[in-house]
C-alpha cells in the first residue's frame, strides 16, 4: 500500500532531512513512528500525502509512484485521511459542516452513504464534540478531536495521524485509540507519529523510530 | 463532480455573493460608459458618413432661358444614372435661401430692386457615385450644356469631413482599447481580490484532495453568470435609454440611431466568455 524505496528528502537549502528511507507498509497495518522534535515525523507523513515530493528514490502509494505521478496527488489524497499537525479548518463553519465538506471532497459524492447519518453516528460515539459549534469557537483540544474525526469520516484506505494525542485528555486519547483500532480492523492502514514519551503500547502496532533522518525498526 | 463542487462552494464561500453583487455594479458602470461612448461615436460617424456621401451640384442657368428649356434640361439630367433626384430653385426661392444662409447680414438683400439670382438646378448625386472620378464625369457632362452660366458642388466639403472621420475613428479606437483594457483590468483585479480573500479556503480544499478542476469549475460557472448578468443588465439599460433619447430628439427633428441589437448580443456573449475564462486565471500560486 505504501512503499518507500531509498527515499530522501531535505528542505533546501538545508542538507539535513530524511535519508534513504526504506519501508513497506501493507493493508491493515498499524504503524507507529516515534521520534523527538525536529526528527522529520511530519515530513515523513507529508511525503505519503503528496504535500512534499521525494528528492531521491521512489515512493509508492497505492498504484501511484511519487514524484513521477505528481499530477495524481489529488487522487492519492482522496483515499487518505490525514490528522494534520497544523489545525486547518474552515473556521467559519460548524463541526458538522467541516466533516461534511471533507466527506464531499474525498468521496466525490459517489458513495452510497447517508452522510448526515454517518456524521451523527461518528459524533455520538465521540461525544466530546458538539455538532453545531462554529470551529473558531472550539478549544485547541476540541479542534484536535475534529481533526481526527475529519480524517476518519470519508472512510479512507490509509489514515495518517501526526501526533494525534497532542492537546487531548486521557479519556479522549483512549477514545481515539479505540477509533483507530476499529478502523484497522476494517482493513484501514494507520500510520501514526508520536513524540517519544507518548508512544502507545499495543500488540498490533508496529513500532519504528526516526533518528538523524533515518528510520529504525524497534524490537 | 459538478454538483458536489457547487455544493462545497455554497458551504465554504457563503459571503461571496455580496462581493459578486459589488462586482456586477462596478461592471455595469464601466459597460454603461462604454455603451454611451459607442452610441455617441456611432451617431457622429453616421452623420459624417451621410454628409460625406451626399454631393449636391448647383447649376445656375443663364438669364432669359425659357421655362420649357429649363424643364426639358431638368428631365434630361434626371435620367443620368448618377442622379438621385433633381430640384428646380426659382429666383425667389434662391434669394430666400441666400438670406437664410447669410443670417442677420441677409437683411441687406432687402434693399435690392431686382432679383439678381438666376434659375438654379439642385442635383443630388447618388451615394455610390460620390467618388472623385464619377464627380469629374458629371462635371464634364454639365460643362457641355451652354445653358448654364456656371455650376458648383459641395464636393469641396468632403475632404475635410473625411479628415475628421479619420481622426474620430482613431480617437474611437484609442478610447475603445483603453476602456476595454480598463474593464479587463477591473475584472482581473476583482478576481484577484476574490482569490486572495478565499486563498486559505482554496488551499484547504486542495489539501483535502480537491482537484484543480473541482475548485475552478464553480469559479468558471459563477464568472460566466456574473459577466452575463452585468453585461445583459447594462445592455438593457443602455438600449432602453438610447430609445428614450431617440424619441426625445426626433421631436426636435434630430435623428439618432440606437446601437444594433447584434452589437449588444455579441458584447454579452464575448464578456460572458471572458468571465468564464477569468475563473481559469486562478493559478497554482493562489492555491
Amino acid at each position: 500500500m505504501v512503499r518507500f524505496e531509498n527515499v530522501s528528502f531535505s528542505h533546501p537549502p538545508r542538507t539535513s532531512g530524511l535519508k534513504d528511507i526504506n519501508i513497506t507498509i501493507n493493508k491493515g497495518e498499524f504503524v507507529c513512528i516515534s521520534a523527538s522534535t525536529a526528527e522529520y515525523k511530519t515530513t515523513f507523513l507529508n511525503l505519503i500525502y503528496g504535500r512534499l515530493l521525494p528528492i531521491n528514490g521512489k515512493l509508492h502509494v497505492f498504484d501511484y509512484v511519487l514524484p513521477d505521478d505528481k499530477r495524481k496527488i489529488s487522487e492519492i489524497r482522496k483515499q487518505i485521511g490525514y490528522v494534520f499537525h497544523d489545525q486547518l479548518f474552515f473556521e467559519n463553519l460548524t463541526v458538522k459542516e467541516n466533516l461534511k465538506l471533507a466527506f464531499l471532497i474525498k468521496s466525490n459524492n459517489k458513495k452510497n452513504i447517508n452522510i448526515e447519518e454517518k456524521i451523527d453516528k461518528l459524533l455520538k460515539e465521540n461525544h466530546f464534540l458538539k455538532h453545531d459549534v462554529v470551529v473558531s469557537c472550539l478549544s485547541t483540544g476540541e479542534k484536535q478531536l475534529l481533526n481526527i474525526l475529519r480524517a476518519v469520516v470519508s472512510e479512507p484506505l490509509i489514515i495518517l495521524a501526526d501526533e494525534p494525542f497532542k492537546h487531548l485528555h486521557r479519556d479522549e486519547i483512549e477514545c481515539t485509540m479505540n477509533l483507530f483500532e476499529e478502523e484497522q480492523r476494517k482493513g484501514v492502514t494507520i500510520i501514526m507519529t508520536t513524540g517519544v514519551a507518548a508512544t502507545q503500547e499495543s500488540s498490533s502496532i508496529k513500532h519504528y523510530s526516526l533518528k538523524g533522518g533515518r528510520l529504525y525498526k524497534n524490537d | 463532480m459538478i454538483r458536489t463542487s457547487l455544493k462545497v462552494f455554497d458551504n465554504v464561500f457563503k459571503g461571496r455573493f455580496k462581493q459578486r453583487a459589488g462586482n456586477i455594479l462596478l461592471q455595469c458602470f464601466l459597460f454603461t460608459i462604454f455603451f454611451t461612448f459607442t452610441f455617441l461615436f456611432f451617431n457622429f460617424n453616421n452623420y459624417l458618413e451621410k454628409t460625406s456621401s451626399s454631393v449636391v451640384f448647383y447649376a445656375f442657368f443663364k438669364k432669359n432661358i425659357s421655362s420649357e428649356v429649363i424643364t426639358s434640361t431638368k428631365k434630361a439630367i434626371n435620367n443620368w444614372p448618377e442622379v438621385k433626384n433633381i430640384k428646380t430653385i426659382s429666383q425667389n426661392e434662391g434669394l430666400e435661401l441666400l438670406k437664410k444662409s447669410l443670417g442677420k447680414e441677409g437683411t441687406i438683400l432687402n434693399t435690392l430692386e431686382t432679383n439678381p439670382l438666376p434659375y438654379t438646378l439642385e442635383i443630388n448625386i447618388k451615394p455610390e457615385f460620390t467618388e472623385k472620378e464619377y464627380l469629374a464625369q458629371i462635371r464634364e457632362k454639365l460643362k457641355k450644356y451652354d445653358l448654364f452660366d456656371w455650376f458648383d458642388s459641395t464636393e469641396k466639403f468632403i475632404s475635410p469631413i473625411l479628415q475628421i472621420k479619420k481622426y474620430t475613428s482613431l480617437i474611437f479606437t484609442l478610447v475603445t482599447v483603453t476602456v476595454i483594457f480598463l474593464i479587463l483590468l477591473t475584472l482581473r483585479t476583482t478576481n484577484k481580490i476574490f482569490f486572495l480573500k478565499y486563498q486559505n479556503a482554496f488551499s484547504l480544499l486542495q489539501l483535502l484532495g480537491a482537484r484543480r478542476s473541482f475548485i475552478v469549475f464553480p469559479l468558471i460557472f459563477e464568472g460566466f453568470v456574473e459577466l452575463l448578468f452585468s453585461s445583459s443588465l447594462s445592455s438593457l439599460l443602455s438600449y432602453y435609454f438610447t430609445l428614450i433619447i431617440k424619441q426625445e430628439l426626433s421631436a426636435l427633428n434630430i435623428n439618432v440611431t440606437t446601437l444594433p441589437l447584434t452589437f449588444y448580443i455579441c458584447f454579452i456573449v464575448v464578456f460572458a466568455i471572458i468571465g468564464a475564462v477569468g475563473g481559469l486565471s486562478l493559478d497554482n500560486k493562489e492555491l
